[in-house]
């Protein structure tokens, strides 16, 4: 079979690839579209007068709250900006985090087109403020883009003064760097967006842009509002706040609070959002209302929507539209893939969720006994590794993302996959406040250990993070934790120095974190967080349990043994892993005692950078990397630039470009 | 066997015998001695049968189904003469109070359960109650054809005319969709179906038949359990289950009929 269209269980939520019943859950959705266009029709008016939306929508596991958000992309196309949230274990929610996610969002194309959201914005917004339909928005860019660089920044600071007199909420030097950025060269446009994005560029980045420093706090919630009202103009934002059960921590509330407070923040001072939630109607009534104040109360759910159950028409009308992927020629007439018989008694069940009925249906055309019971353990185990399996393969896929957009992880994801990690191994964690330093502070044994999660990509966030772990690590355990694509550049002399002191130190760990463990730590945690949600779905088509699927990767997969858990309990083990200090970043950038001897840069032999260069002659870094990746899948940028870095035959333009000088191969 | 004992089985089995097939070769004073012995062994005759007396056939009759219609009854009955012979029968059962008449599945029956029917007094209490309710009733429309309410205490204490205690005045489906009303009125989206099994004050298989029916009816929304361990075990013993899915919440999709 070329297709098989019952294989997708879970939506994707980015997906342009749909299949729908416009019928099922037509009042949601409705609901969302009319908020938008509210937005959209008060921009008209007095902007002091236009208010955010906020939705919550409630439904069970499999019941198509992702789906509604796919669909919302089709039917709205470029009216509305896509942002799609979803809590972190190790991270509590907050206006810098809200800011990140909606720049990493813009930066998607709109449904259907080649055109990405963040041109859509930039574009409705100067078409309107310029006297020009939205709708030309494109056109506006290219008429733009066609004038010289001077006429076109007297252009853009004459659209920042008109907006400036319509409303002076707007924080004008945002604006003007955001309106300026999709003009921009490439390597510019990347350092502006993400300066804009409130994310910390590097060193590089900030010269490019002419700034000192990341964006300041008290800037961000002003940029969040500049950005909300001028999305508003022609592509409303639309904030999706999805699986809020995954916010629920035994016996703390704090987090569930913290959200709260963000989204009652959103809704009462930035202008032209379209908040909505989305969470487990069971969750949400037990979990979640309870905790919450009145007023918190009156802006999380000012309207609420529920997900309704396919009727038994909608039921056959899912069947059809899925049958209809398949070629002619391959399938049969309704109600196939089910028999008759098979068909009558799914059509009767009081409930079916679409997922259910999917996962029927894929029973039905293996040949299975549809929507059978639940069977052996050893059944679910097998579906379990399967899931399993998916996890990790997303998890590295968006390591390859995360790694081409921004150099490397968040650090807030970085956290949140260690606290499902650690909390699965058994350990109580404590998850960071404010702007400590570090990140998570784990009890083994008795005995605090404190985890700092050090992706920051400037030096002197390194540098500081670096000084407090020193600091610590004269009472207490530390572990300092950073991925191996995201080395130490030769004129970080401080960051280095004081790596190489905390290293010195009999309580402090320094952990460079290889690609694999960087997958595993996220297929955990998107694992662990799934399992909350119920959407880890078995042969029934029912939900796997949570404690069932905890205990399956608690047992299976082992996350206690795990290199970085045992040397979490037990440093001596962390200082004699065998990829440990060898996973350092390159040899010549690193502090005294950190060299690559023994490590995977000098074990790729044929496969190897080196010999990948040779062949080439001259290169791009990025193209050895690629080449050397087709090879070995699983080496890290970190390891290969580290081995380009530890050959005197490799010859070095800048950061970017390799030639080999050694012999010819 | 003797002639006698095979007659005696015969009638046993079949409940009568043409009497000319009885007395079959027998002389005039051979078929007087043997129409004297069945007479002394129970048997009766009739003008052209030999037969169990026809109480006793009904008594067997009814021991083996719990109601008979009554037109039909001479057609279960062996050696009947006539219809009035059979009424006299049944009416003189019914006095001694072995037979009640009783109107079930459109028409009239016997029946040998007592016990199950109601008695003379109950049956006029419940048309005094029934004259009470029409009453009342009449009371609550006006000419204009809108409707008053009754209070309760006047409806009760005509229930209390018949010694029990109201309830509900209302079908058990509807009051399950009444209380399901309540609780959405009161500001619940979605009801927790052990929060109506305990308001309801039903039994929760009562509760569930009615959701059920009312699902079936497009009038109500069954939904899936989707918390995480957090379904009390109380809770969940009141819940629906349709194999493996626990239905744990419902809402009304459409508004139930009104009047």
């Amino acid at each position: 079979m070329s297709i098989n269209p019952f294989h997708r269980e879970h939506a994707d939520a980015w997906s342009g690839d749909f299949v729908d019943v416009p019928s099922l859950n037509r009042e949601v959705s409705d609901a969302i579209v009319e908020a938008v266009e509210r937005i959209r029709a008060g921009v008209g008016g007095d902007l002091s007068a236009l208010r955010s939306e906020s939705l919550l929508v409630l439904g069970p596991a499999g019941a198509g709250k992702t789906h509604l958000f796919v669909r919302l992309r089709r039917a709205l196309g470029p009216q509305a900006a896509f942002v799609l949230v979803r809590p972190e274990l190790g991270a509590e929610a907050t206006p810098r985090h809200v800011l990140a996610t909606i720049f990493d969002a813009l930066g998607r194309r709109v449904m259907a087109s080649d055109k990405r959201q963040i041109d859509v914005v930039v574009g409705a917004f100067l078409a309107r403020m310029r006297g020009t339909d939205p709708r030309w928005a494109h056109t506006v860019l290219e008429d733009l883009s066609a004038m010289d660089e001077e006429t076109r920044d007297d252009a853009i600071l004459d659209v920042v003064g008109r907006a400036e007199d319509l409303y002076e909420e707007f924080d004008a030097s945002w604006l003007e760097l955001f309106l300026r950025a999709p003009f921009m060269k490439p390597a510019s446009r990347r350092a502006a967006l993400k300066w804009l994005s409130g994310r910390e560029p590097n060193e590089r980045e900030l010269r490019r842009i002419g700034y000192k420093s990341e964006l300041p706090d008290e800037s961000v919630l002003p940029a969040l509002r500049t950005l909300s009202l001028v999305a508003s103009f022609g592509a409303p934002i639309l904030l999706v706040f999805d699986q809020l059960e995954n916010l629920v921590d035994e016996g703390d509330t704090g987090r569930i609070t913290a959200h709260a407070n963000l989204v009652a923040e959103l809704y009462d001072s930035v202008r032209g959002l379209v908040l909505v939630q989305m969470a487990l109607d069971g969750e949400w009534e037990r979990r979640i209302a309870p905790i919450l104040s009145n007023s918190q109360r009156s802006r999380l759910a000012a309207r609420v929507e529920l997900t309704r159950m396919p009727t038994v028409a909608e039921r056959r009308a899912l069947v059809e539209a899925w049958a209809a992927q398949v070629p002619a020629a391959e399938r049969g007439s309704f109600p196939w893939p089910f028999s008759a018989e098979e068909w009558d008694k799914l059509a009767k069940r009081p409930v079916m969720t679409p997922r259910m009925l999917m996962i029927a249906c894929r029973d039905a055309l293996a040949g299975e006994a549809v929507l059978a019971p639940a069977g052996e353990r050893s059944t679910v185990d097998a579906r379990l590794a399967e899931l399993w399996e998916e996890h990790l393969h997303d998890a590295r896929r968006r390591l390859d993302h995360e790694w081409k957009e921004h150099g490397g992880l968040a650090r807030g994801s970085l956290s949140s996959a260690l606290v499902a990690t650690l909390e699965l191994a058994g350990y109580k964690v404590q998850r960071a406040k404010g702007k400590a330093k570090h990140d998570l502070v784990a009890t083994v044994a008795g005995q605090r250990r404190w985890i700092y999660a050090m992706q920051h990509p400037h030096p002197r966030s390194v540098a500081s993070i670096l000084a407090d772990a020193l600091r610590r690590a004269e009472t207490d355990p530390v572990l300092v934790i950073r991925e191996q694509t995201l080395p130490f550049a030769p004129t970080w002399k401080t960051c280095q120095r004081r790596l190489a002191e905390l290293e010195a130190l009999p309580q402090a760990t320094w952990w460079p974190l290889s690609r694999n463990e960087a997958a595993r730590f996220l297929a955990l945690h998107d694992f662990v967080t799934a399992a909350r949600s119920q959407d880890l779905a078995g042969d029934d088509g029912l939900p796997i349990a949570e404690e069932v699927a905890l205990e399956w990767a608690r047992r299976v997969l082992d996350p206690a043994g795990w290199p970085f858990v045992s040397g979490l309990v037990d440093p001596v083990v962390a200082a004699k892993r065998p990829e440990g200090r060898a996973a350092q970043p390159s040899s010549e950038l690193a502090a005294p005692g950190v060299a690559a001897t023994g490590s995977k840069a000098s074990s790729f032999g044929s496969e190897g950078p080196s010999a990948i260069l040779a062949n080439l002659g001259l290169a791009s870094v990025e193209r050895v990397v690629r080449e050397v990746r087709t090879r070995r899948p699983d080496a890290t940028r970190g390891e290969i630039v580290s081995a380009l870095r530890d050959n005197d035959a490799v010859q070095w333009f800048g950061e970017g470009i390799v030639r080999w000088r050694g012999e010819a191969p | 066997m003797s002639r006698l004992e095979n007659l005696r089985q015969r009638l046993d089995r079949e409940g009568a015998v043409r009497t000319r097939e009885a007395l079959q070769g027998l002389d005039r004073s051979d078929a007087a001695e043997l129409l004297e012995a069945l007479a002394r062994a129970g048997f009766e005759r009739t003008a052209s049968h030999v037969r169990v007396p026809l109480d006793r056939q009904l008594a067997a009759l009814l021991r083996r189904q719990r109601a008979v219609p009554l037109k039909k009854l001479r057609a279960h009955l062996a050696g009947v003469e006539s219809a009035e012979e059979l009424t006299h029968v049944v009416e003189w059962l019914r006095q001694t109070g072995a037979l009640a008449s009783v109107y079930a599945d459109g028409s009239e029956q016997v029946t040998s359960a007592v016990d199950d029917v109601l008695s003379d007094a109950e049956l006029e209490a419940l048309a005094a109650f029934s004259e009470g309710l029409r009453a009342l009733l009449s009371r609550s429309r006006t000419r204009r054809g809108t409707r008053r309410s009754l209070w309760r205490d006047d409806v009760a204490a005509l229930f209390a005319q018949l010694g029990v205690r109201a309830r509900s005045f209302v079908p058990r489906d509807r009051s399950v969709l009444d209380h399901l009303d309540a609780l959405h009125a009161e500001g619940q989206r979605l009801v927790f179906v052990p929060d109506l099994v305990r308001r309801s004050q039903l039994d929760a298989s009562e509760v569930h038949a009615a959701l059920v029916a009312a699902a079936g009816a497009g009038q109500v929304e069954l939904r899936p359990e989707s918390g995480v361990n957090t379904l009390r075990a109380e809770d969940a013993a009141l819940c629906l289950r349709d194999g493996d899915v626990c239905l744990s919440y419902v809402r009304r999709i459409e508004p139930a009929p009104r009047g």
